[in-house]
């Protein structure tokens, strides 16, 4: 029974992934002048929900190691270890938020908002104003 | 709405910024890369919608299961998900009204970075299958590394396109089906490599 419930809701999942993937491709297509069988689409769902839930793991896996029950953008950093060229896509996208956070007014943020602030504040050792 | 905004930036534009010919490129740039536009942005436009109508169906379905363990990285996502619309609402009006001046540069400029007119996956998504893939059902995952992980993936997606196009050319080439789709088999090709390099 639970078998059976998991495997439904993994379908359901997959299914609303292969949406936003198909929808992504099909722009991405009309940008660049391509086509794409829905085979293909298919086939990138597949792929890229393994890519995800080892993605997952891996975060749960380097949280865990740092001693955290929460994953930190630190360990997401970690995926791109392999990859230079990525890990300094992530790094400016990183940047980015944290200059736009930084631009907002942060008393306004949420609980967990507040906590990722201030650790950053400790680490590079500028006070918050 | 639109004759007042477009009567306003030009008055800014004239004493900040200079010069007359400046004024003139950007004009006849629109226009020819207008038709263009034109098919893409309805497109966006009609995704944009369905995009919306997923977002406001799905956070009551993850509360009636109950999965999700963090509640606030989901707020803010659909929060993202909101702005991106309004993003692309405005570009919709900067392509179809034409505006001169710094608008037009505005509108440009989304054009031809393009990143940021919508995430691969929505980060609602994204979030629930991270969190289904996690073995310890208290993990939680902070909100910034949350949109990181979704740059990871659809830098992830992106790439897998990008290989595909290359790998269809380089098939086209050799004499191979030419119907210009990409196909299962370019995916073949690519995915050990893609999945080592990510």
């Amino acid at each position: 029974m639970a078998d059976t419930e998991a495997s439904l809701r993994e379908e359901r999942l997959k299914s609303a992934l292969w949406y936003s993937i198909g929808q992504f491709v099909d722009e991405e297509c009309l940008r660049q002048n391509l086509n794409a069988t829905p085979q293909f689409i298919g086939a990138l769902t597949e792929l890229v929900y393994t890519q995800i839930s080892n993605t997952s793991r891996d975060l749960e896996t380097f949280a865990k190691h740092a001693g955290r029950a929460v994953v930190h953008t630190d360990d997401v950093m970690l995926l791109s270890r392999r990859n230079e060229g990525l890990e300094s896509v992530l790094k400016t996208f990183v940047e980015e938020i944290r200059a736009e956070e930084g631009r907002a007014a942060p008393r306004a943020g949420a609980g967990a908002k507040w906590r990722g602030k201030a650790a950053v504040g400790r680490g590079k050792g500028r006070g918050r104003k | 709405m639109p004759p007042p905004t477009t009567s306003n930036p030009m008055k800014r534009k004239g004493p900040t910024f200079q010069p007359p010919r400046q004024v003139k490129p950007p004009a006849p740039s629109t226009a020819t890369s207008k038709p263009a536009k034109g098919g893409s942005k309805t497109s966006a436009a009609r995704t944009s919608t369905s995009a919306r109508k997923s977002a406001a169906s799905r956070p009551s379905f993850q509360s009636a299961t109950n999965l999700i363990s963090s509640s606030s990285p989901e707020q803010d996502d659909a929060d993202g998900i909101d702005d991106e619309d309004e993003e692309m609402e405005d570009e919709d009006v900067n392509a179809t009204q034409r505006r001169p001046g710094p608008s037009t540069a505005a509108a440009l400029e989304p054009a031809a970075s393009q990143d940021t007119t919508r995430p691969a996956i929505p980060p609602n998504l994204l979030a629930r299958l991270l969190h289904e893939g996690f073995e310890d059902k208290d993990m939680k995952i902070q909100k910034e590394a949350m949109s990181v992980v979704g740059k990871y993936m659809e830098t992830f997606v992106r790439e897998a396109i990008a290989r595909a196009a290359f790998e269809r050319e380089d098939a086209e080439r050799g004499g191979g089906i030419s119907d210009g789709f990409l196909q299962v088999e370019d995916l073949e090709k690519l995915a050990p490599q893609l999945v080592l390099d990510f």
